[in-house]
Parts: structure tokens; C-alpha cells; sequence
């Protein structure tokens, strides 16, 4: 009870501290550190609270395959958006290629 | 304990997912917008586990799963229109 939480509430520290990111830091490319990193972790901690306190193999599967896919995806997101951010394609029509 | 803990987290899932959709009507660049996009569906993901172990009905986590896949497909094609400057 205890230490889920516990992970519960450094979750809820994580998307907070991930949200005030992307308002405070003045450059875009450190706006997508926070952003990134922060949603993550914020994530990876909750499902570990969730699993702590169901203790269901059937559930723990489930919450195990989402924070495989979460962690996959969030990554390679923000990469892509790092990518497109520091070779400069961000024009309103989109790159001349 | 832990209950007041869901509550609060929703609560803060909710208001924390409101800032940044601020952010991406008001974000300067393309990649602060699609990046709060993102934030948003990521937050949007762990408010519906917290609902679903609030309510005691899992079938709120299928629901995560396939908004998951969704939205993670439809920010890749946008993020590849504005690198190439078509879809596909």
C-alpha cells in the first residue's frame, strides 16, 4: 500500500515537473527534453504503482505491454521532432525537398 | 490511502494535460506543438488507468492500449509530412 504510493506520487512529481518544463524553458530543444523525458518516466512510474498494488498476473501482462509501447514510442517521437527541429524543415508548408 | 492518491492524480493528470494544450495553441515552433500533442495523449493515457482502478472496471486499460497505438501512428505521419513535405 505504502510503496505504490510512494511510486504513485513520484509519477504525479514527474508530469508535473514535465509540464512546468515545457512552460518555463526559454529554447525549443530544451523544451523537448523536458517534455519527453518528463511524460516517460511519469508514466513508467505509475503503471509500476498500479502493478504494486493488483498483484494480478493477467493485469500485470497488460500494464507490462503498455509501458514496453510507451517507452518505444515516446523516444522515437521526440527524436523525430528533434531531427526535424535542429535541421531547420519547420516552414508552414512543410521542407521544399 | 491510496484512494485519496487516484483522486488527487486525476486531478492533477487533468489540470497538467490542460497546460499543455495551452502550449500547443501557443507554441512557437512546429515541434513545441506536436511535442505538447503528445504530452497530451500520454496524460490523457494515465488518466484512464487511474479511472479504471478508481471505478474497479479494467477494460478502461484496452481502451489505453489501442489510444496508445493510434495516436503514436497519427503523430509519426505528421512529424514525417513536415520532414518531407508530403504524406508517404
Amino acid at each position: 500500500m505504502m510503496i505504490s504510493l510512494i511510486f504513485l506520487v513520484v509519477g504525479m512529481f514527474f508530469f508535473i515537473s514535465g509540464t512546468l518544463g515545457i512552460w518555463r524553458l526559454p529554447d525549443p530543444l530544451s523544451r523537448l527534453h523536458s517534455g519527453g523525458l518528463g511524460d516517460t518516466l511519469g508514466l513508467g512510474f505509475l503503471l509500476l504503482a498500479l502493478i504494486w498494488d493488483q498483484g494480478d498476473w493477467g493485469l500485470t501482462v497488460k500494464f507490462l505491454f503498455l509501458g514496453l509501447m510507451v517507452i518505444i514510442i515516446n523516444p522515437v517521437i521526440t527524436h523525430l521532432l528533434a531531427s526535424l527541429e535542429f535541421k531547420g524543415q519547420t516552414g508552414e508548408k512543410g521542407g521544399s525537398s | 490511502m491510496f484512494a485519496i492518491g487516484v483522486e488527487l492524480g486525476i486531478w492533477v493528470l487533468l489540470i497538467s494535460a490542460a497546460a499543455a494544450m495551452g502550449r500547443a495553441f501557443t507554441g512557437p515552433a512546429i515541434s513545441d506543438r506536436l511535442l505538447a500533442i503528445n504530452m497530451v495523449t500520454t496524460k490523457l493515457v494515465a488518466t484512464f488507468l487511474l479511472l479504471a482502478w478508481q471505478e474497479g472496471n479494467w477494460v478502461y486499460l484496452d481502451v489505453a492500449l489501442v489510444f496508445v497505438l493510434a495516436a503514436s501512428v497519427a503523430t509519426v505521419a505528421i512529424i514525417k509530412y513536415f520532414q518531407q513535405g508530403r504524406l508517404l
